[in-house]
């Protein structure tokens, strides 16, 4: 079965590009949301690697879930890139949003070409007090855009998400992933199968336009909206078909 | 390899060890300070915690290489049988667990967290079903056979005898942490003695008797009536085969997994070196994080197994644990500290739907669910297995996994819904595949179809649980 479907290849944008083509002042905020079960690592993988132009970025890979050493096991990149790894797990046990920033990115200067993936920004609303979706984004996501990264990968568990809001925290997460949809250029959704396991498909992408003002989009390229199903082979390679 | 360079590693490791458990514990007192006083500027901290992490990042890389070389002699593990990595498996204490739940594995992956969630509640409508909030039980049942595992290795380790291909080998062992005083450490089930050699001898006449009963009826004239007993019995027979063409895996291997019967308890009593209680009342989130890592420093060989009962249940946790960023610190300082000595330490939490936090799932490597079914099902259950004359057969709920321990991580899918059901019986907590009993509504044949219709619609069996039937059936029809 698995042979006879054509592997497709990720297409994000109508130039094929895959990062976005963006003139220097420029920002782009990609968010990838996933369930668990399907951790998008490969997803990960895919957009670092197959871009063609990916030799222009400097990557910087963060996580508040996942340590380094994990990060450095699984996300491979070809030996030519420019890829970092800055550890943010034990950032949860701060209390104070800017100084993330001052201590763990004080090392970026410029933000030309700057990419980062940062995965789960969203549990600093649990592990610090009060703290609201508009302060996350406002003290944290936007200051990391203003003057460190071109571009944000935006990696989120959506698990979080709940349409019966009964407390504090369940409104922040839930206006979280509203306010990212908003603000996102591309929605990347990797949902699992609802009926469990099979053997030759581990899920589905969705590749959708953001709600962001797409105008700052050198070259008038377009976002194309796409869903495809995917799998994840044993050796970690992906195929994506329809 | 040689001794001499085993024993070299073995040296550094351990200074290695101290000297990162004394930063590491620095940190933790250091990151304690900060949050019981939040109005402190935060700087120093985060520096602080920043430096540890690069000094112990080195000492990490030296630790976990020397590490590799000691797994061998901790007594019930055992390489993952996926050949992807050199991951270590431990037994969850349910043999059918092992090589159910964690297929991929053959075990619980070491260095991971597994979540048992409960979700009865959710699915609770009417009044009938209120008896089945109190599956606490299924949860601590697994939890009391993970520490018994946990004991049964220990001791193991204690016993020179085991010792006998080389002396020079440091056995070691486990030890067991659980978080809650309302756990009763004489609970935990102990094994199954001198009569365990008896029935496992006996187990497999009885697969042959199995064997010879079905190949008697599969001679007998295949009117329609006998094609079903025929049915019923290659379906028993059917699992039996399964169990072994599964080899290895199901196997009983008793330096893996001991036999428990948990109508006993563990004699003589379990001490403090074996299972260590820590208490929930009059104590924190923080102090039990630095409680569990103290104990980790202190036994830097042992597989420590980490067991946290009903955790977060408002029955046994005071108020003052339900302030999330404690919650959020309190895993991240767990994963931390399972990142930090990967190699031996497993946590098993077991938690209840009704305190939707899906931080913690979020946390945890392992994410498996229990549903209950609901009265109707398992009234029709126990009706069927009894006219098979089965009545310790009836499952008690639905087990789905949601994630998998490093599985998931990788991006691979292994999500299994409606495939596995769980039931406790004297052997502990079993699980098995899913399969649909033959019905036994003869006399009342609307009456059952009835059910059955509502039961599968209660159940939503998927198609894979299909294809499982259908090949039961077809390889019975073959005898």
């Amino acid at each position: 079965m698995i042979s006879l479907q054509q592997n497709q290849d990720l297409v994000v944008f109508s130039d094929h590009k895959i990062l976005p083509h963006i003139d220097n002042n420029g920002q782009s905020i990609y968010s990838i949301l996933y369930n668990n079960g399907t951790y998008p690592l490969w997803l990960i993988n895919k957009i670092i690697n197959d871009d063609s132009e990916n030799k222009k970025y400097n990557f910087t890979i963060s996580s508040f879930i996942n340590n380094n050493k994990f990060m450095k096991q699984v996300i491979k990149t070809s030996s030519d890139l420019k890829v970092d790894f800055v550890d943010l797990t034990l950032s949860l046990q701060s209390t104070n949003l800017p100084t993330i920033i001052e201590n763990k990115f004080k090392h970026i200067t410029k933000k030309e070409g700057n990419v980062l993936v940062l995965e789960q920004p969203e549990l600093l609303l649990s592990s610090m007090e009060n703290l609201t979706t508009t302060n996350l984004f406002q003290q944290f996501i936007n200051n990391l855009l203003l003057d460190k990264f071109q571009h944000l990968i935006i990696v989120s568990n959506i698990d979080f998400y709940s349409s019966y809001i009964n407390s504090f925290h369940q409104y922040q997460y839930t206006s979280y992933y509203q306010s990212l949809q908003y603000k996102s250029d591309v929605l990347f959704n990797v949902k699992p199968l609802r009926t469990g396991f099979a053997k030759d498909i581990s899920g589905t992408l969705t590749i959708t336009k953001g709600g962001a003002d797409s105008s700052h989009f050198a070259g008038k390229t377009k976002v194309v909206e796409n869903e495809y199903f995917f799998f994840v082979n044993k050796d970690g390679s992906v195929k994506l078909f329809y | 390899m040689s001794f001499q360079r085993r024993n070299e590693s073995i040296g550094g490791a351990s200074s290695v060890r101290q000297l990162q458990g004394r930063v590491s514990n620095m940190s933790l007192r250091d990151q304690q300070l900060s949050s019981s006083s939040p109005r402190q500027p935060i700087g120093r901290n985060t520096i602080g915690a920043q430096t540890t992490r690069t000094a112990t990042k080195n000492l990490i890389n030296v630790k976990s290489e020397a590490i590799k070389q000691q797994t061998n002699t901790i007594l019930g593990c055992k390489p993952s049988i996926s050949k992807s990595s050199d991951i270590q498996v431990t037994s969850s204490g349910s043999q059918t667990m092992d090589s159910l739940v964690f297929k991929m594995h053959g075990g619980i992956p070491i260095g991971t967290t597994t979540l048992i969630k409960d979700i009865s509640f959710k699915e609770i409508k009417s009044e009938e079903n209120l008896k089945y909030l109190s599956s606490i039980n299924y949860q601590n049942t697994i939890g009391l056979q993970f520490l018994a595992t946990g004991v049964y290795h220990q001791r193991r380790s204690m016993k020179k005898d085991i010792a006998n291909d080389n002396n020079d080998v440091e056995k070691v062992g486990h030890l067991g942490i659980v978080i809650g005083e309302w756990i009763d450490l004489q609970d935990i089930p102990g094994v199954y003695i001198s009569k365990s050699k008896k029935s496992s001898s006996s187990s497999s006449d009885k697969k042959k008797e199995a064997d010879s009963i079905v190949s008697k009826l599969s001679n007998v004239e295949q009117k329609r009536q006998d094609l079903k007993i025929a049915w019923r019995y290659g379906m028993k027979n059917n699992d039996s085969l399964k169990n072994i063409s599964g080899g290895s895996e199901i196997k009983e291997d008793l330096d893996f997994v001991p036999r428990l019967d948990i109508q006993s308890s563990v004699f003589p009593r379990v001490t403090k070196e074996e299972v260590l209680q820590i208490n929930v009342l009059g104590n924190n989130l923080e102090n039990i994080l630095l409680s569990v890592q103290q104990t980790i420093v202190k036994h830097p060989k042992k597989l420590i197994r980490l067991y946290l009962p009903n955790f977060l249940n408002p029955k046994y946790y005071p108020k003052s644990y339900f302030l999330q960023p404690n919650i959020v610190k309190f895993l991240n300082g767990l994963k931390h500290l399972q990142s930090l000595n990967d190699s031996r330490f497993i946590t098993l939490i077991t938690t209840s739907i009704d305190l939707n936090l899906p931080v913690l799932e979020n946390f945890s490597n392992t994410i498996i669910e229990l549903k209950p079914f609901d009265q109707q099902t398992i009234d029709y259950l126990t009706k069927n297995y009894k006219s098979q004359g089965l009545p310790n057969k009836v499952q008690q709920g639905m087990l789905n996994i949601k994630r998998m321990g490093k599985v998931s991580e990788y991006g691979h899918m292994d999500i299994r819904l409606n495939e596995i059901v769980y039931h406790t019986s004297k052997n502990g907590f079993v699980v098995e595949l899913w399969s649909i009993p033959v019905d036994a509504g003869e006399d009342e044949k609307d009456k059952g179809d009835k059910n059955n219709i509502k039961a599968s619609k209660s159940i939503e069996p998927h198609g894979h649980d299909h294809d499982h039937d259908h090949s039961h059936s077809n390889s019975s029809l073959d005898y």
